[in-house]
């Protein structure tokens, strides 16, 4: 919101003091909450601007298209190149001298123009950045006293202030409750300039009638005509007051009531009194598909839940956003029935938000427009009309307020401040501070009461008064204390904790943490996922078959589902990496996942569902160190760190299993099925070459991972139990067994180990062999079984029966020999 | 006899000396002194000696004996020490050679940030909650005092989820992304009682995106309810936070400022810890950063959660966390926490 300190000086409070040092006002103002984002002190802006006359205009000898001017800037006399034609000898105009810097950061300097020395630059409109467009420099005024500065000569010397003003501040949407606020803050008291106009014999009841259908949703409507106005533009005092508000002047009788709006914050509007249809004012809630063009030429179709104000036939305005195309003030406006009212700001909010319609006007209804102010404003904007469109004013007008506003007492307790604030605040202190911010207060002692007054809709709790006081008082006061706190033992989030060590081990095991948005691509998430329907939940541990959660209003088609599979996510950050040239690399993510699927809440049953899940991506091929040893293959690699993972935590058992159904995205021949503990959890996989060339990758070797933390976490944590070292020695037996190719080497191991009872302690694959003189479809697998008797020391006899007695059960039962 | 055994012994000594290596004095060893040694040999005779002559001669013998084993032994040694040092030189390895762990992986800077916040706060005795990032407008706005159709609601961009319902027009679906980490206040104060002291840290959502701001970024949510709070143990338990987080030489200071659910409400800014104040990029030059957005529990969020109060009372806070990593850490754009580019996450070593 822009403020402009002369517009404050014009209601009667003297910024003298602060104008030469606005950045003291603005702390002042920011500290009391009210934030000065930018300072803009407009004479600075035109420091080195001058008003110059021309005493000569010559041919520039070596340009045609150019003049070489003499100009008169009162200190001296220069030679200035222009390019613009619209001068001659003897006008007055704008000249910015060397040193000057124009908008646009434009610095002005002594140059040479082809061949000819130019000290300056007369200016136009645009360049000065007072307009948009100017057809050639601004010629001034036959009486512009030449080498004053030019902002002074245009009484350009103001300051404004861009506050941003927080939604419970809507008494500081005008230049009025700003005026109020620092008065309250500086001590400094004001009075408004009095109102005079004069008023003629025409009666406003006598020519319109008026009807508030809805005194709910219009609290309080005033209505008066002002007949024979003469439309033009507006004074350029005025002009020029809403142009460094950021308002474009349109003409006299509108920027009259923008003006009023930016000065009392009371929203305008002026009916054309010709196009009122049937000589009435309905203000009501509109019917269901009832049109309306609006100011803006727009055409909207109304859903019945808006409030409008019409005539007998059709709608003239949504109330408190906008007016009517056809109902406004034209060229042709002679008599107009100006509209000053309150609408209810739940209600102009809605509206505003349902046809996207923010005007100044609804922003300010929204946030509550004071209705004890309405009545000023109409004044002082029939004053001005009567005084810029020489309009005449109606001897009487409508002022529909049924139910009178009624500011409740607020009972404030001095102990507030000593309790609740830090520090202590006498009595007569703490009043005069409410007074000063315009309340009415009574009581006495340690206990006061306070009526704030009506523009303060957000004075309501003794907390609220309790801000104020630190507002005035400054929130330095506050001291820095620790609290006496009462001993409350509470555990953190069970999964938080988990997570965070899971984190731990996966970045000690050498993958990098990412974190990703939660949102993306709807299709990109499809075409990995593929066939979403054919995945099985029970397959993978978690549902990817369940419907994608999409976002109503998403920034971009990019970010428009959330994601079902953190993996997903995984693949784009190896597309970014692999694209910048990192061919090997390794990620994991802890994140939420969501998909539609009715949960149960504390309250209610929620249509979504939500679990934390760990996703791993390895890409690149194997490399090889100075030493010749490669590093283990991404599969193999990253399914020890799993295995790491869940001995880690103790989980008792675990298992990789191939798919019956493999997910489309992964290579069907180099991906498992991950099981703890009889539960699947989720799976590990080489990316399906279909999804490789889907990312476009000069990369083939991938291996994703995604685990449902859940499950995972459901039984932990779990207590760590010691076991006592073994007395006796192990003794360990070797055997290689031929295999056919498809027997998995997993499952010969499971045999091994039940085969061989409780004595065995470990059952490890040492080597793999294939070819050679081996049958085709057979491959050796050598299996290295550790015997250990907790009780006694193991005989070589007993160790070779039981290891004997294990390898031929397990032959027979698996068809397998011994190699 | 014992002129033989003193010519033994002559050239056992000079055996020796010459002896190279371990292998060769081993031999000299047997040679002489083994069982079937020259030394051996010679004494087999003894027997024939009368018993004073044997006497001597024994003795001579046994003298013999032990000054060689001993000249062995000392020559063992150092032949030992030799032949050791020249193993250890050929064993030479290049230790300028790289190592071959593999490399480590890295926490990401918002967890890092997030992590040590949390110890920070929980040595306060504040304990760990976590929430949903659906959430259902009760929780994210109706009960912190953000009602329907007010223009507080217009602080915070809000993405809506589909919920799959035709809702009428101007009214939206009651699902929306989490706008802040404050719906997990309103769910810990309807569940449990109390006194209560929890930090919440998480992923909150907005729509809005530029240069500074991403549109999934990541808050940490404060709440302290008892009985007797003060907005000065606000201000103290956010000051030790910064001294924790940035350095003892951290001033805090409260600035006034508008959340619907605090009153009254503040923003609590840290002198810069890069310029320790003077003015820098990093503050914009003001010597001071935004740290959170705080105040004291609104009235109205209490009557919604069903806390009695002023019986019970407290205050609330919020920070972001990607502004403490890029102020600790010197993160130079808010693009590199989501890229996930393994040349930015390798600075963060576990």
């Amino acid at each position: 919101m822009k403020i402009s300190l002369n517009l404050i000086s014009k209601l009667g409070l003297d910024l003298k003091e602060y104008k030469a040092e606005p950045q003291k006002l603005a702390d002042m103002l920011t500290s009391a909450g009210l934030e000065v984002e930018e300072v803009k002190d407009l004479s600075r802006q035109f420091q080195n601007v001058v008003v110059g006359k021309i005493l000569e205009k010559n041919k520039h000898p070596n340009a045609d298209q150019l003049t070489l001017c003499l100009v008169d800037t009162g200190d001296q006399k220069r030679k200035i190149v222009c390019g613009a034609k619209n001068h001659n000898a003897n006008d007055l105009v704008v000249v910015a001298l060397p040193g000057a810097v124009l908008p646009g950061n434009f610095e002005i300097k002594v140059s040479k123009i082809r061949g000819e020395e130019s000290s300056g630059m007369l200016c136009s409109e645009k360049e000065l950045g007072l307009s948009a467009l100017s057809e050639g420099i601004m010629i001034l005024p036959k009486d512009a006293p030449i080498g004053t500065a030019f902002s002074k000569y245009a009484k350009l010397d103001d300051v404004i202030f861009d506050i941003k003003v927080t939604p419970n501040r809507a008494d500081c949407l005008s230049h009025y409750g700003l005026a109020r606020e620092i008065s309250a803050i500086t001590g400094k008291t004001f009075e408004i300039p009095h109102t005079t106009y004069q008023e003629s014999k025409e009666s406003t009841k006598k020519i319109i009638k008026l009807v508030v259908e809805d005194t709910e949703r219009s609290p309080r409507y005033v209505g008066r005509l002002i007949k024979n106005i003469k439309i033009k533009s507006s004074p350029d005092w005025l002009k020029q007051a809403l142009e460094v508000l950021g308002l474009r002047p349109i003409n006299n009788v509108v920027d009259a009531t923008n003006y009023i709006m930016m000065m009392y914050g009371q929203p305008m509007h002026a009916f054309d009194l010709a196009k009122i249809k049937s000589n009435q004012i309905v203000v009501r809630g509109a019917k269901s598909g009832e049109s309306f063009k609006s100011l803006d030429d727009k055409n909207l179709k109304l859903t019945g839940t808006e409030l409008v104000i019409a005539d007998g036939s059709e709608v003239l305005a949504l109330a408190g956003v906008m007016g009517g195309l056809n109902s406004g003030v034209s060229e042709q406006t002679v008599d107009i029935f100006l509209e000053a009212a309150v609408f209810n700001a739940a209600s102009v909010r809605r509206t505003a938000k349902l046809h996207s319609m923010e005007t100044d006007s609804s922003y300010r209804f929204s946030r509550g427009v004071d209705p004890e102010g309405v009545i000023l404003a109409v004044n002082k904007c029939c004053q001005l009309i009567s005084e810029i469109a020489e309009g005449k004013v109606s001897s009487d007008f409508y002022d529909n307020y049924p139910r009178p506003i009624n500011k409740q007492r607020i009972e404030f307790d001095l102990k507030y401040i000593s309790l609740r604030l830090g520090f202590n605040l006498d009595s007569t202190e703490c009043k005069k501070i409410f007074e000063r911010l315009g309340c009415h207060v009574a009581g006495s002692g340690d206990k006061l009461l306070i009526t704030p007054p009506a523009y303060r809709y957000d004075l309501r709790l003794a907390e609220d008064m309790g801000e104020e006081i630190l507002r005035i008082k400054g929130f330095s006061h506050v001291p820095e204390t620790l609290p006496s706190m009462s001993i409350q033992p509470s555990l953190d989030d069970k999964n938080y904790n988990l997570e965070n060590k899971l984190s731990h081990f996966f970045a000690s095991q050498g993958y990098a943490q990412a974190v990703n948005l939660s949102f993306l691509n709807h299709e990109y998430q499809k075409n990995i996922l593929s066939d979403e329907a054919n995945l099985d939940s029970t397959n993978i541990g978690f549902d990817l078959t369940k419907e994608a959660v999409k976002i109503k209003n998403p920034l971009n088609v990019d970010l428009s589902v959330m994601r079902k599979a953190v993996f997903v996510s995984l693949l784009k950050n190896m597309s970014h990496n692999v694209r910048h040239g990192i061919l090997k690399g390794k990620l994991f993510e802890l994140s939420p996942i969501f998909y539609i699927n009715p949960t149960e809440d504390i309250r209610e049953t929620r249509p979504f569902y939500e679990e934390t899940h760990l996703g791993l991506i390895q890409w690149g091929e194997s490399n090889q160190n100075w030493m010749k040893i490669k590093s283990p293959p991404n599969f193999f690699e990253l399914k020890g760190v799993l295995e790491n993972y869940f001995k880690a935590w103790n989980y008792k058992t675990y298992n990789f299993k191939n798919f019956k159904n493999t997910p489309l995205f992964l290579h069907p021949g180099q991906s498992a099925q991950i099981s703890v503990e009889g539960k699947v959890v989720g799976f590990i996989g080489m990316l399906h070459p279909m999804v490789m060339e889907f990312l476009d990758l000069k990369i083939n070797d991938c291996v994703i991972c995604e685990l449902n933390l859940k499950t995972l976490f459901m039984s932990q944590p779990r207590l760590t139990k010691s076991k006592d070292v073994a007395k006796f020695p192990f003794v360990e037996r070797d055997v290689a067994l031929l295999a056919p190719l498809d027997l998995p080497a997993g499952d010969i191991k499971q045999e091994l180990l039940k085969a061989a009872g409780n004595l065995v302690v470990d059952c490890e694959i040492f080597d793999l062999f294939m070819g050679g003189s081996l049958p085709k479809d057979k491959r050796s697998i050598a299996f290295r079984l550790k015997y250990q008797d907790p009780l006694k020391t193991l005989s070589d006899q007993e160790v070779n029966a039981l290891h004997q007695g294990a390898v031929k059960q397990v032959c027979d039962k698996l068809h397998l020999s011994v190699r | 006899m014992i002129e033989k055994i003193n010519q033994l012994s002559k050239l056992a000594h000079e055996a020796i000396e010459k002896a190279s290596s371990t292998d060769a004095l081993y031999e000299v060893k047997v040679k002489y002194l083994g069982k079937q040694g020259l030394l051996s040999t010679v004494l087999k005779d003894l027997g024939k000696l009368s018993p004073d002559e044997r006497k001597t001669v024994g003795l001579h013998a046994n003298n013999a004996k032990a000054e060689l084993e001993e000249q062995i032994d000392t020559k063992t040694k150092s032949l030992k020490t030799l032949e050791q040092n020249q193993k250890l030189q050929s064993e030479k390895i290049d230790v300028s050679l790289p190592g071959l762990a593999p490399k480590p992986g890295s926490i990401h800077p918002i967890n890092k940030v997030m992590n040590e916040m949390c110890s920070i706060f929980s040595r306060l005795g504040f304990s760990v909650r976590t929430g949903p990032h659906i959430e259902n407008a009760f929780y994210n706005f109706d009960a912190l005092n953000i009602p329907a159709d007010h223009p507080s609601r217009d602080l915070q961009d809000t993405f809506y989820v589909d919920d799959g319902i035709d809702h009428e027009p101007g009214k939206f679906s009651p699902w929306v992304l989490r706008t802040h980490t404050s719906p997990v206040q309103t769910r810990t104060m309807l569940t449990e009682k109390p006194p209560l002291r929890i930090i919440s840290p998480g992923g909150v959502y907005r729509s809005d995106s530029d240069t500074s701001h991403s549109p999934h970024f990541h808050q940490i949510e404060g709440l302290l309810i008892d009985k007797n709070v003060s907005l000065s143990d606000l201000k103290g338990v956010l000051g030790f936070f910064a001294k924790e987080f940035f350095g003892s030489d951290i001033k805090v200071r409260l600035r006034p400022s508008y959340f619907p659910f605090v009153e009254p409400g503040a923003e609590l800014d840290a002198s810069c810890p890069l310029c320790k104040g003077k003015g820098c990029s990093m503050c914009k030059h003001t010597g001071w950063i935004e740290l959170a957005g705080c105040g004291m529990v609104h009235p109205e969020v209490f009557k919604a959660v069903g806390i009695e109060y002023p019986t019970w009372n407290g205050f609330a806070f919020g920070m972001g966390i990607e502004r403490m990593a890029v102020v600790k850490y010197g993160v130079s754009h808010i693009g590199l926490f989501s890229e996930n580019d393994l040349r930015f996450l390798e600075n963060f070593k576990i």
